[in-house]
């Protein structure tokens, strides 16, 4: 071997070797939680990360991911943590892991330093959640309505103290009465189109009047010649012509008008719909609760329950967002050269570019173990950007305690084998003691639950763009506190209702279908609150609600009549004059049909006469 | 100036200095790196031992980037060499198959026809390349040294001002 290689390739190689090896560990980590911070968008911080060569790789004794939404918490923690790398596929490009352990995952935790990472002076774009799911919380809250949800008035005396009627009443302020309105206007306008329409008709009939007069001057009796009779039968007939003519004009022109006529009297008939709108408007606006109580519980727990979604949805997405995102490929550098051609053999077992079979996860077994914090036990499987070559979907299961009795069992799986990506989530909560859970709103029944218990099943579905997630949650052992005294009868009811109930379900659907978020919201507190609040304000809002009506029915009659009246003139004045000219132009036709009957008879005795004088003439001879 | 510098090198290295079968086995050894693409297993493991045993780096140099130079303009027939090798040869499909499984082996990129064709023709070119250029610095030393020398490009180059200045900065070790 020549000095020169060992002093120029050798030592330097070893120098190299040595320095590497011994910053390694610091390079490994510092890379590792700058990529966990551009993901997650918090502080991620290992404890004692090591490489090692052989197996080749990594341990640490503890990592911290910080939760972006509450800086002083962690998402998560973990204690050691180890796993190696396949050496033949890493030599091929590939990290492949067969199994990962992860020791005391830890949710929840909290740390002692804040997780926010330093703002940046440009701004960028959000780590997590949004994508598809950007709006859905926007959508969500819009459908429950909590945001901007009236408080309906359960204080039906206080209402019709400070409720205008009159003024709700108010002519301007009616549909009804504007539509009313409206339709006068129309009805002059058709009518003046009507009397021009019957002026044509008119003129029309002026040629069946010439035609008339001709006819009635030709005198049957002063016919004496068979050219007289003919040149009189072809008058007649060209009368009879002219009349059909007229006839079928007149036809034409009635049967338009007479459906003009018709829409005007059937349009009469939506003023009582524009009543029926301008009711419900009255009544939104005076806020009149529904007797059914439909919505009330919405009102009362929407506000609690979407803070909850939001904050789930937002990991959903999350995970959506990021799942997805590991599918996209390298592009291979080209070779300076001509490229050849790269010539596939028959591999024994494909591989992806990245792919961790396995992650082993234990909750810890102390005794010791923190009743605030969440201990996950259970195994993830298959992570991987290209579940096309594993043929396996991303699954996890996970095992997830609090404390003595609460647990959360975790199913889901991310499918991306095929072209519309597949989320599944499936949860069972039990035993879970949420504490203090607040209800109402400031301007209703604001109220705390004490000590409840729930528990809950949750399953969401998210295939390709779509969502659709189906919760049931039972409430136990509830205790409601109240922050203020009742402020009418129907709070009244709602308090005397929660302090006697104990329990009860809620069942939340959210979907979207294309592009449009639904909800549907039910629970069995409804109707509990609806069979006491009946029985109270049911016979006082029918009275007050019967009252509105009637003051809404007297405002409207007049000015309906008034219109009534002017289109049963204008229908009126029509119809006659269209009868007088259908009987003037039949009487026209049957005179002249009359006529020509007549002239048609002349000229078969004539020809009778004429026939019997030529026979007498032959016999006398 | 680096390409004078390396083609007054070499001529010296073939007028004296190591013996014709250092300067035969570099030259050989250049052509197989020289004449296959981009960075390879195969190429990586030719560099140490050129580096490693005592061959001439100059006539490996030489032939490396003269070879690198053909090898454009035979890409072609390395593809079609090594098309050949790798699908019309049927009974090489094992072989293939077991190293595509290997786990050092991929990275030589053999299944990849302008590679494998470029390395076999290297290799294969490389005992010609060998025993020519082991005859050619014999018959360089003992007659065609004397015609060179003569020549006024070599005149030329050997009293370049330029390559005297360039000589007297070396030497001073800047």
């Amino acid at each position: 071997m020549r000095k020169k290689f060992i002093y120029f390739a050798l030592i330097p190689l070893v120098v190299i070797s040595i320095v590497v090896y011994l910053f390694m560990d610091s390079w490994v980590t510092s890379a590792l939680e700058s990529a966990g911070e551009a993901m997650t968008g918090a502080k991620v911080e290992f404890t004692r990360l090591s490489v090692s060569v052989s197996p080749i790789g990594l341990k640490w004794q503890g990592l911290q991911v910080a939760d972006p939404k509450e800086p002083m918490k962690n998402l998560f923690q973990t204690g050691r943590v180890q796993f190696a790398l396949n050496f033949g596929q890493l030599l091929r490009g590939k990290y492949i892991i067969e199994s990962m352990e992860v020791n005391n995952l830890i949710l929840g935790t909290k740390r002692t330093t804040s997780g926010a990472l330093p703002k940046k002076p440009a701004a960028s774009k959000p780590s997590g959640g949004p994508s598809i799911f950007s709006s859905l919380m926007t959508e969500a809250s819009s459908a429950l309505g909590v945001n901007k949800l009236q408080t309906p008035n359960f204080d039906i005396a206080s209402v019709k103290k400070v409720l205008n009627v009159d003024s709700l009443t108010n002519p301007n302020n009616l549909q009804s009465y504007r539509m009313i309105d409206s339709l006068k206007g129309q009805l002059q306008a058709a009518s003046a189109q009507w009397q021009t329409t019957l002026g044509e008709i008119e003129q029309t009939k002026q040629k069946l009047m010439t035609a008339e007069t001709n006819i009635r001057a030709i005198d049957v009796n002063q016919l004496k010649t068979v050219d007289q009779i003919a040149s009189a039968l072809n008058t007649v007939k060209d009368g009879i012509n002219t009349a059909n003519e007229v006839k079928q004009t007149f036809t034409t022109q009635e049967t338009a008008l007479t459906n003009q006529v018709t829409s005007f009297v059937s349009s009469a008939k939506a003023i009582n719909d524009a009543v029926n709108q301008d009711y419900n408007h009255i009544v939104s606006l005076a806020r009149l609760p529904d007797v059914n109580m439909k919505g009330l519980s919405q009102l009362v727990l929407g506000k609690d329950i979407m803070a909850t979604a939001d904050k789930y949805m937002y990991w959903i997405a999350f995970a959506h967002k990021h799942i997805a995102s590991m599918q996209q490929t390298q592009k291979e550098p080209s070779p300076p050269r001509l490229k050849g051609q790269n010539i596939r053999f028959p591999e024994e077992r494909g591989y992806p570019k990245f792919w961790i079979k396995k992650i082993v996860i234990s909750g810890g077994t102390d005794k010791s173990q923190n009743p605030d914090y969440f201990y996950a036990s259970g195994t993830v499987r298959n992570i991987t950007d290209n579940q096309r070559i594993t043929g396996q979907p991303m699954t996890i299961d996970l095992l997830i305690r609090k404390g003595a009795s609460e647990t959360l069992k975790l199913d889901a799986s991310f499918d991306r084998r095929t072209d519309v990506p597949l989320d599944v989530y499936q949860a069972e909560l039990t035993g879970a003691r949420i504490g203090t859970m607040t209800l109402g709103r400031s301007d209703f029944l604001p109220s705390k639950v004490e000590g409840i218990n729930a528990e809950a099943s949750i399953y969401v579905k998210v295939p390709g763009n779509s969502f659709d997630s189906e919760s049931k949650i039972q409430f136990s052992n509830m205790n409601v506190v109240f922050e203020t005294q009742p402020k009418n009868e129907v709070e009244h009811i709602v308090q005397q209702v929660l302090q006697s109930v104990k329990a009860f379900n809620v069942d939340l659907r959210m979907w979207n279908a294309g592009n449009q978020f639904k909800m549907a919201f039910s629970t069995d507190l409804d109707n509990q609150l609806a069979s006491r609040a009946k029985a109270v304000l049911g016979a006082e809002l029918a009275s007050f609600e019967n009252e509105l009506r009637n003051k809404l029915n007297q405002q409207i009659a007049a000015k309906e009549k008034e219109y009534e009246a002017l289109l049963a003139q204008k229908r009126d004045a029509v119809m006659t004059q269209l009868k007088g000219y259908d009987s003037y132009v039949n009487d026209g036709i049957a005179m002249l049909q009359g006529k020509q009957n007549d002239i048609l008879k002349k000229q078969q005795d004539m020809l009778k006469n004429k026939a019997n004088s030529l026979l007498n003439g032959l016999f006398k001879h | 100036m680096f390409w004078i510098k390396f083609v007054t090198n070499f001529l010296k290295i073939l007028r004296a200095g190591q013996t014709p079968k250092q300067i035969a086995g570099a030259f050989a050894l250049g052509a197989i790196v020289g004449l296959s693409p981009s960075l390879t297993l195969q190429g990586v493991v030719i560099w140490l031992v050129i580096f490693m045993i005592d061959v001439n780096l100059s006539a490996a140099l030489f032939a490396y980037g003269s070879f690198a130079l053909i090898a454009y303009l035979l890409d072609p027939i390395f593809h079609s060499f090594g098309y050949f090798l790798l699908v019309d040869v049927t009974a090489l499909h094992v072989f293939w198959t077991y190293l595509y499984n290997a786990p050092l082996a991929p990275l030589s990129r053999f299944y990849n026809t302008v590679v494998l064709g470029s390395f076999v023709s290297g290799i294969i070119l490389s005992v010609p390349v060998y025993f020519g250029m082991k005859k050619f610095v014999v018959a360089y030393r003992t007659h065609i040294h004397e015609k060179v020398e003569k020549w006024k490009i070599y005149q030329v180059l050997n009293r370049s001002s330029l390559i005297q200045w360039y000589q007297r900065v070396r030497s001073m070790g800047v």
